[in-house]
């Protein structure tokens, strides 16, 4: 378990962390304090002076009291470290003391007016009423030296005498709980959301929609302080203190929930998410979407004419409103109306005209468009009407005429040049294989001759074996040169592999038996059902098993399977070659490469080529791997479902 | 002996073939372009006839389809078109067989055999009895579970018999290999399918004159096999 799993020590985080705030504001106040009466500025004695002196001036506002409502003060400050003198300025005369020449540390001396309310004339001959000063009193108050009695003042000097001591253990103490507080703070941040065993997991408050809770929580302590600033008049500063006490925690506890909700929903990607905003924001987003879409398709199906006019009236219609506007703050300043319908009429004349000019181009745009549109579908024989058009419209429209001819021919001269390659490659055969008959039948002749000579019957033998081989070369070569060029004709039908493969190995059986193969067929039991054309496929697998035959090394086994991966058929040939096999498999695949590089085996080096043509005219894939001396063909179509 | 027309306008193919066939105890005709071969056609007692597709003049096709018009003496075309389109358009406008340039001189000698025999011995008596089978050159009879190409007996295993006997009950249809699986071993065919088509092959090695272009039994690639209907016609 990890430490930031562990529940005991987060709620003590939470007490810690609120323990160093409340050190943290408590220490920081008192250095406030400390700091305003100088104690680390003058010396102990300076600082105790000047605070009784503040203090003893606050007395002389009380003893002024006193004075006003007439109480008797000398009994009040019997018990009290403080001595006082009352002087009437006007006679000079001391009204009351008990200041006897005592020795003191502070003095505050004030004066207070005494005054009585008059009726008066004004000047204007209002009779009203003024305060008029009759009579003012100095008040001396003094704080004595040897304080014996027990008294507010001697509390003073003992807490100035303990906080000037302590002064900078203060700024420490602040520091170090400030330090406690980012710590645990930091911790929390780091430990919100995790429960158990790695998983970060929101609970009900993170579950509350934030702008909610937010608004939830500045409404309820707005509340509480809108409350307690409404009373706050009925405490002293004590007293206040006292009572923001238990809302301040609250809030403190609240507001490091709230930041703690926070983390959570960053680390679990809700912060924005989930928020009622961002949901009905998210909706209205996706309604306005659809409104637009909408009419954006309503606007991009009109004809090109309405479009313009809708266009246009939109630029008119704000460009009105513009012009009324000018016209109204002129006419306004100026005062001359007719100026302004001057200025529209002219506006609307000269629109007029736009409009028309706009509307004009518009409809030769829609014809020459609709007619692009046409020639681009293949209508060759369509032609835009230029009568009406003037300009580079009507040029632009006849060069997309001149296209529309240049195509036609385009595609006379391929069909013509297609009829020609098909013609020529039939031609051609027929011109090589009549001389090759001749060459083939009087070979055959030549043998049956009795000749003496064994180095001409050798010869003879030699024309036989080359003329078969040429024989082969020129069937391979037009048979490429077709497929290359896509000139066969492919049915594709519904063929089933297995029987193909099955056919195709029994037309190999002796073939492959002569050259000392054994085959491993694996194919599975239900048919494999592929789109392709019988005859050609054939071809292919003619092709490839032909390749096993003449260059598999003796005495080895292929490997023949047909598979189904992924909804496609995959028939795969493997077999040891017999010669060292130093080309790429993408070399081999190329017309006139063999893996033999002396040449001197029959084979014309194009059936792999003509073997992956016609698999690509039927849709399928064929590939070559070369794994050293293992070769590998794959063949893929794609499976019919039924 | 029989009298045979060549016809090609190459004249050492011409001759070769002359060589070859007078070798085999025929009498020939030679003839160097389309219409030439339908003259002598119509002026000698021409039993079979070699014509190349390929003729300045007058082309094969149509000298045939001139011939057709009076005669029903077999014709092979010789042609280097091997493409299957010109060979189906041979067969249908009346050819009874091709072969394809350059071609072997002794697989044509064969072919031509093949076709005198049909024409001369077998073409008039026709009669098909009840439990013989008889498609081209190729009769089969049950009883005596016999099979005769071109009147010589050849010898099949009970299998391949059993198998060629179906195949000619079905002449005209495509049978898969399971499919004859089932009827010939009475069984269902798990795996059986390759033996068949090694069956077939052997078949087509006893009866056909090229087992790679077959005349009459017919390999329908990734499907199965077929017996043609009647030959050519």
């Amino acid at each position: 378990m990890k430490l930031r799993e562990v529940l005991g020590l987060k709620i003590t985080a939470v007490v810690f962390s609120y323990i160093s705030v409340l050190i943290l504001v408590i220490s920081l106040l008192s250095v406030g304090v400390m700091g305003y009466y100088k104690f680390y500025f003058s010396s102990e004695k300076i600082v105790t002076e000047e605070i009784l002196t503040d203090m003893a001036e606050k007395e002389s506002y009380y003893i002024h009291n006193f004075l006003d409502d007439g109480r008797e003060i000398t009994h009040y400050y019997k018990d009290k470290n403080i001595y006082f003198s009352v002087t009437d300025l006007k006679t000079g005369k001391v009204l009351e003391t008990n200041y006897e020449g005592q020795p003191y540390i502070a003095e505050a001396s004030t004066v207070y007016g005494e005054y009585i309310e008059e009726e008066y004339i004004t000047e204007e001959g209002y009779n009203a009423y003024r305060d008029k000063l009759i009579n003012e009193y100095q008040v001396d108050v003094y704080v004595a030296k040897n304080m014996t009695k027990s008294d507010l003042f001697s509390v003073a000097k003992k807490i100035i005498s303990v906080g000037y001591t302590l002064r900078y253990y203060l700024v420490f103490i602040a520091l170090i709980s400030l330090a406690v507080f980012i710590y645990t703070v930091c911790y929390l941040f780091c430990a919100a959301g995790h429960i158990k065993f790695g998983k970060i997991k929101r609970n009900f408050i993170d579950r509350i929609p934030l702008d909610i809770l937010t608004a939830l929580l500045t409404g309820i302590f707005l509340a509480v302080f809108a409350i307690i600033i409404e009373y706050s008049y009925n405490f002293d500063e004590i007293g206040l203190a006292m009572i923001m006490f238990v809302p301040c925690s609250a809030l403190y506890f609240a507001v490091l929930g709230y930041c703690l909700s926070i983390a959570t929903r960053i680390k679990t990607k809700t912060l924005l998410k989930n928020n009622i905003s961002y949901v009905f924001l998210k909706i209205i987003k996706k309604y306005l979407k659809i409104i637009f879409e909408r009419l954006w398709y309503i606007f991009s199906n009109l004809a090109l004419v309405y479009k313009t006019i809708i266009a246009v009236i939109a630029v008119f219609f704000v460009e009105f409103l513009f012009c009324f506007v000018i016209g109204f703050i002129v006419s306004f300043i100026f005062s001359e109306y007719y100026l302004t319908y001057a200025v529209i009429f002219g506006l609307i004349l000269a629109n007029a005209v736009v409009f028309l000019l706009v509307l004009y181009i518009a409809v030769i745009l829609q014809n020459i468009k609709s007619g692009g549109e046409r020639i681009a579908k293949g209508d060759l024989d369509y032609k835009i009407d230029t009568r009406f058009m003037f300009s580079d419209f009507k040029r632009f429209a006849m060069s997309l005429n001149n296209i529309n001819e240049g195509l036609q021919s385009a595609i006379n001269e391929k069909i013509k040049s297609e009829r020609f390659k098909t013609e020529l490659i039939t031609n051609v055969s027929h011109d090589i294989k009549t001389p090759l008959t001749s060459i083939v039948n009087y070979v055959d002749l030549l043998k049956k001759e009795e000749i003496e000579s064994e180095e001409a019957k050798k010869y003879i033998d030699v024309l036989d074996r080359q003329s078969i081989r040429l024989k082969k070369l020129v069937e391979d070569l037009m048979d490429a040169s077709k497929v290359s060029t896509g000139n066969v004709s492919v049915e594709l039908t519904k063929c089933d592999a297995g029987v193909l493969l099955n056919q195709a190995l029994a037309e190999f059986e002796e073939k492959l038996n002569k050259a000392s193969i054994k085959t491993v067929v694996v194919m599975p039991e239900q048919s494999v059902k592929i789109l392709a054309d019988g005859r050609h496929l054939w071809r292919v697998f003619d092709n490839l098993l032909n390749n096993i035959c003449k260059y598999a090394l003796e005495n080895t086994r292929a490997y023949i399977d047909l598979k189904v991966i992924d909804k496609k058929a995959v028939i795969l040939f493997r077999n040891i070659s017999r010669y060292e096999l130093n080309v790429t498999a993408e070399d081999l695949m190329e017309r006139f490469v063999r893996g033999d590089t002396s040449r001197n085996t029959e084979g014309s080096g194009l059936g792999l080529s003509i073997a992956k043509s016609l698999v690509e005219l039927q849709n399928g894939n064929m590939e070559l791997f070369i794994d050293g001396d293992l070769f590998k063909a794959e063949i893929t179509f794609d499976i019919i479902i039924e | 002996m029989n009298t045979i027309l060549i016809c090609d306008d190459e004249k050492d193919i011409v001759n070769a073939l002359k060589i070859y066939l007078e070798a085999e105890g025929y009498n020939t005709v030679l003839a160097y372009n389309g219409l030439e071969a339908v003259e002598k056609v119509r002026e000698n007692n021409i039993e079979l006839c070699l014509m190349d597709i390929m003729m300045p003049l007058c082309d094969g096709i149509t000298a045939m389809a001139k011939i057709r018009e009076f005669s029903n003496i077999p014709i092979i075309l010789l042609t280097a078109k091997s493409e299957n389109t010109d060979k189906i358009l041979g067969l249908n406008v009346g050819a009874d067989d091709y072969v394809t340039k350059p071609f072997n001189p002794v697989e044509l000698m064969a072919r031509v055999r093949s076709q005198l025999r049909r024409y001369t011995k077998l073409g008039g008596s026709k009669t098909e009895k009840s439990d013989s089978y008889i498609i081209g050159n190729i009769e089969l009879n049950d009883n005596s579970k016999q099979v005769m190409v071109d009147g010589e007996i050849i010898s099949l295993t009970p299998t391949e018999f059993e198998i060629l006997k179906l195949l000619m009950q079905n002449s005209g249809t495509v049978l898969s290999p399971s499919e004859i699986y089932r009827r010939v071993w009475n069984d269902e065919a798990y795996g059986g399918e390759g033996t068949v088509a090694v069956h077939i092959r052997h078949i087509r090695e006893k009866i056909e004159i090229n087992p790679a272009e077959p005349r009459y039994l017919k390999v329908v690639w990734a499907h199965g096999y077929k017996m043609e209907k009647d030959g050519a016609k």
